[in-house]
């Protein structure tokens, strides 16, 4: 294995672990590593990646492939996918029998609790990542906010919000708005 | 489980079904599919780099932040509303989102802490 695919691997693996509540909680330590530690790419092109991993249907952690993709072509998307999923499907696992075995025990509700504050803080920290670092500027910030909102209060498909997100740039571009 | 990602959900429903094999097919259906999927969209951006429409697209495409905002803010209203949770849950934002710390290190601090305060005040 190359050099390039073992960081790869040794960026991702770890992080696999700190999934276990979604993907969207390590999306910040992904953005750390890709764009600060390794320079693999900038911040702009980063936040295109997640962009693109958000407009097709499948689990968020699937940035991991996108970005291995970017970085090393195919071997290094087939090495980012194992290293995100491989240890946590393994933990959950071993972990889903335990859990089964002691359905409603104490330490279950103690983990719960303590590990409920910990996951929000996690993805609301990788959000702010992600919202400091759009390019399409304010604009661009309104529109994560509106389309929250509407995700937040409707059910729609997320799918369509980015789609729509598209189409209302691609309008303002248009008419000459940005 | 608490909060168990969709993945490992689709995994472990394959495996309850039909064992081993169940597995894989699902780890097949949520991962391998949609991500050779989202390789080829991304193949298609790239390949139309050239032109501005592309970068205004996926300027567009910010929409899907709300996305990630939107569970954020769904897992935060589950957390109490008492002190520690949400001193925990501030802590971690911070050294994560503006502090830059590595994530590992400063998630094993905060749930070793948050944990070890959940284990003195549950009954």
């Amino acid at each position: 294995m190359s050099e390039l695919l073992r960081t790869l691997l040794a960026v991702f693996a770890p992080l696999s672990l700190l999934t276990i509540g979604g993907g969207q909680s390590v999306v910040a330590d992904i953005q750390r590593q890709v764009v600060d530690v390794h320079h693999w790419m900038t911040s702009r092109e980063f936040v295109d990646l997640f962009a693109i991993s958000r407009m097709t249907p499948g689990p968020g952690s699937l940035l991991a492939t996108l970005i291995g993709w970017h970085v090393a072509g195919f071997w290094g998307a087939i090495v980012a996918t194992i290293g995100i999923f491989a240890p946590t499907a393994f933990l959950i696992f071993g972990l889903a029998h335990i859990w089964r075995r002691y359905s409603g025990a104490r330490w279950q509700r103690v983990l719960e609790t303590g590990l409920r504050p910990v996951a929000a803080g996690m993805i609301l920290a990788s959000v702010y990542v992600l919202i400091r670092t759009l390019d399409g500027g304010w604009l661009a910030q309104l529109l994560a906010i509106a389309s929250t909102a509407v995700l937040m209060t409707t059910r729609v498909n997320p799918f369509v919000v980015v789609l729509a997100g598209m189409g209302i740039f691609i309008s303002l571009h248009a008419v000459g708005l940005v | 489980m608490p909060g168990i990602n969709v993945t490992n959900m689709a995994i472990w429903i394959g495996y309850r079904l039909r064992g081993n094999s169940g597995a894989i097919a699902s780890f097949l259906g949520i991962i391998v599919l949609p991500g050779m999927l989202m390789v080829l969209v991304g193949t298609l951006f790239t390949s139309l780099q050239g032109f501005d429409i592309t970068h205004i697209a996926l300027d567009g495409a910010a929409a899907a932040v709300g996305l990630s905002l939107s569970l954020g803010l769904t897992a935060a209203r589950r957390v109490p509303r008492k002190v520690i949770p949400m001193a925990i849950m501030v802590a971690t934002f911070v050294a994560i989102g503006v502090l830059h710390w590595p994530l590992v290190w400063a998630v094993l601090v905060s749930v070793f802490v948050s944990i070890a305060l959940a284990h003195l005040t549950t009954a």
